[in-house]
C-alpha cells in the first residue's frame, strides 16, 4: 500500500507539472502573438519606431520565457522562434519587405509550440 | 562531458529507485506487464542520457509514470482476479494425470522439444514421471511427479523429525545482528555469557548462527575449525 501511495502521489507531481506546463506555454505563445498582430498593425500603418520598440519588448519577453522553458520543453523545440525573433529585431529596424513573412512565420511556429504542448487528438496521435 | 556524467548519475539514481518502487516481485520472474515495463524503462533511460537536447525532466516523465503506473496495475491485481486474468492470463495445465493436453499445448505455441526441456528444468527427465505440468504465469512451468516416482518424505518413512526455522546470523564480522538476536529470543547479555564460556569476545567473531533449537555454530577470527555448540555442549568442526 506504501508503494501504491508513493506512485499516486509522483503521478500527481508529474501531471501537476504537464499541466503547468501546458498552461504556462500556451499563455506565454498567447501573449506573444498578441504583440506580433500589434507589431503587424504598426508596421502597415507606417509607425516602424512604435513596431520596432514592441519588437524589443517581445523578443525580450521570449528570451525570458525560453530561459525557463527549455527545462521543460527542450531546445530543439525553441530553436526556430529563437532564430525568427532575433531576426525580426535587426529586420524591422531596417525597415524591411520581409517583417510582415517572418512575423507570420513567427506566428505559424508559435502556434505549432502552443498546439504540441496542449494534449489534443492530433497532438498526441 | 560533465553535463552528460551528471545526467547518467541522475538517471542510475532514478532507475534505482524505480525498480526499489516496484518491489522484489520484479526482480525474480517477470509478469507480462512486468517485462513490458522493464523492457521500456532500460530503454528510454539511455535517451535523455546519450541525447543532450532531451530536457531531463522530459526523459524522467516516462519512466516515473511507467513504474507507477506498473505499481498501481499489480495493486489492482491483487484486489480484483477478473483484472488479474486479463493483464497476467492464468495458468495453463499441460499434462493432467499423466496425459497430455495436446489442445493445450498448441494454444500456448509449445513444442514437445519446449516441453522436454521445461521438464528437465524441473529436474524431470522422462515424462513418464510426470502426473501433473503446468505453465504458470510467468512462462515458468510447475511440475508434480508421480508418487511412485517422487522422493519419499520422512513422514512416509516414520522417521522422527522436529520442524525448525532455518538457522539466522546473530554475529557478522564482529558486528551483533541486533534483529537476528531479538527475533531467536535471545539477548546481548545471554549471547556475551555463552561467548565468554567459549573464551570468545564479539569482536573475535566472524560468524555465529543460532536456530530454534538452541544450536549455535561459531567461526573464529583466527580461522580456528568452527565450534558447534547444541545441549550446551561444545564440539569442533574439522
Amino acid at each position: 500500500m506504501k508503494r501504491v501511495k508513493i506512485s499516486l502521489t509522483i503521478l500527481a507531481l508529474l501531471v501537476s507539472v504537464s499541466v503547468f506546463s501546458s498552461a504556462w506555454t500556451a499563455s506565454e505563445c498567447r501573449a506573444i502573438t498578441e504583440d506580433i498582430s500589434r507589431i503587424e498593425a504598426l508596421y502597415t500603418s507606417g509607425d516602424i519606431e512604435s513596431a520596432a520598440a514592441l519588437v524589443k519588448k517581445a523578443n525580450e519577453r521570449w528570451e525570458e520565457f525560453r530561459s525557463r522553458a527549455v527545462v521543460l520543453l527542450g531546445s530543439s523545440r525553441l530553436t526556430d522562434i529563437d532564430r525568427i525573433s532575433l531576426r525580426l529585431v535587426g529586420l524591422i529596424g531596417e525597415g524591411s519587405d520581409e517583417v510582415l513573412a517572418e512575423l507570420n512565420e513567427l506566428r505559424e511556429k508559435l502556434w505549432l509550440l502552443k498546439s504540441t504542448e496542449i494534449p489534443s487528438l492530433t497532438s498526441i496521435l | 562531458m560533465s553535463v552528460v556524467l551528471i545526467r547518467s548519475l541522475i538517471l542510475y539514481i532514478l532507475v534505482i529507485i524505480s525498480v526499489r518502487l516496484m518491489g522484489k516481485r520484479q526482480l525474480g520472474e517477470l509478469q507480462p506487464s512486468e517485462l513490458v515495463i522493464t523492457i521500456l524503462v532500460s530503454n528510454i533511460a539511455t535517451l535523455p542520457i546519450e541525447n543532450l537536447d532531451i530536457p531531463l525532466i522530459v526523459g524522467v516523465t516516462p519512466i516515473l509514470s511507467l513504474v507507477c503506473f506498473e505499481v498501481i496495475v499489480s495493486w489492482l491485481n491483487l484486489r480484483f482476479p477478473r483484472f488479474r486474468r486479463v493483464i497476467s492470463g492464468s495458468p495453463k495445465i499441460i499434462i493432467r494425470g499423466g496425459k497430455i493436453e495436446r489442445g493445450i499445448l498448441s494454444e500456448l505455441r509449445f513444442s514437445v522439444d519446449d516441453l522436454m526441456m521445461a521438464l528437465r528444468g524441473s529436474g524431470v527427465f522422462n515424462i513418464e514421471d510426470v502426473q501433473y505440468a503446468i505453465v504458470e504465469t510467468t512462462g515458468s512451468v510447475s511440475v508434480l511427479r508421480k508418487n511412485s516416482a517422487d522422493t519419499p518424505v520422512r513422514s512416509e518413512l516414520n522417521v522422527p523429525c522436529r520442524d525448525s526455522d532455518p538457522p539466522q546470523v546473530i554475529i557478522s564480522d564482529g558486528t551483533v545482528v541486533h534483529k537476528s538476536v531479538k527475533s531467536m529470543g535471545l539477548s546481548e547479555e545471554k549471547l556475551k555469557k555463552l561467548l565468554a564460556r567459549e573464551k570468545l569476545t564479539v569482536r573475535d567473531v566472524f560468524i555465529m548462527t543460532a536456530d530454534g533449537s538452541g544450536s549455535y555454530f561459531i567461526a573464529d577470527n583466527q580461522g580456528h575449525a568452527p565450534r558447534i555448540i547444541s545441549g550446551g555442549k561444545t564440539s569442533e568442526k574439522s
